[in-house]
């Protein structure tokens, strides 16, 4: 069980093919088996976001790093999520 | 049946073993975007078809992947990337190739508007069933007997 943080600034949320969220810096966190983002939205659709599943993208060097969502909130462009561990 | 749009992809074939994979339906912001992009208004205000955009337009709106490869073999990806990003793919492919994906996605929105419709005609053909009047009888049983 381990700690310890991803932070980057593009990412998104998808629901499907439909971006449902422009992401611009996140902070993924891990504590133990518990994932979760904290993340600022650019922009958004509120019925993708309302749909599910829903999962976080956030693209690096060699691919992207990908998460399911469980639970989140959006109040101000500040945006709270559970996730589930990385996608394969 | 929910009047919203389902996001499912259907996956087209193409020659030489490549393939795209397509928005199975647009919704009505996708439709509305396409048409938007397709018409430029004239001089006079009157809407004309924009012939740079037309081709272009349609398979914005409804392709999501391809199995393209770029000059050096790697994958040309486009899934999740912003669309001045796939225009410029679509833009630097070989204009049989664009025809060839044009009318794959053209062939794919007229099959699904054929099968909607008949879908559509049949299901309208049984609620037609449902909403005629049921005789008086049906409603308030047999009138027969005697009034006291």
């Amino acid at each position: 069980m381990g700690g310890g943080a991803i932070t980057g600034v593009v990412g998104r949320i998808e629901w499907s093919y439909f971006v449902a969220a422009a992401i611009n810096g996140y902070t993924v966190t891990r504590n133990g088996t518990e994932w979760a983002l904290r993340a600022t939205v650019v922009s958004s659709d509120a019925f993708k976001l309302r749909q599910r599943p829903l999962i976080f993208v956030a693209p690096h060097n060699k691919g992207e790093w990908r998460w399911a969502i469980r639970a989140l909130s959006l109040e101000n462009g500040r945006l709270v999520a559970d996730l589930d561990p990385p996608l394969p | 049946m929910s009047r919203f749009v389902r996001p499912e992809t259907t996956r087209l074939d193409l020659t030489e073993g490549d393939y795209l994979v397509v928005k199975t339906r647009l919704n009505a912001g996708e439709t509305r975007e396409m048409y938007a992009r397709m018409y430029v208004h004239g001089d006079d205000g009157r809407l004309r078809p924009n012939p740079r955009q037309t081709g272009l337009a349609k398979i914005l709106a409804y392709l999501v992947d391809w199995s393209l490869t770029d000059l050096e073999g790697k994958p040309a990806v486009i899934r999740g990337r912003p669309e001045d990003e796939v225009t410029a793919c679509l833009n630097n492919i070989d204009p049989d190739s664009f025809g060839e994906i044009l009318a794959a996605v053209e062939d794919h929105e007229q099959a699904t508007a054929t099968a909607r419709a008949q879908e559509k005609k049949r299901r309208d053909g049984g609620r037609g069933d449902e909403v005629t009047s049921p005789s008086p009888s049906a409603v308030t049983g047999a009138l027969s007997g005697s009034a006291t």
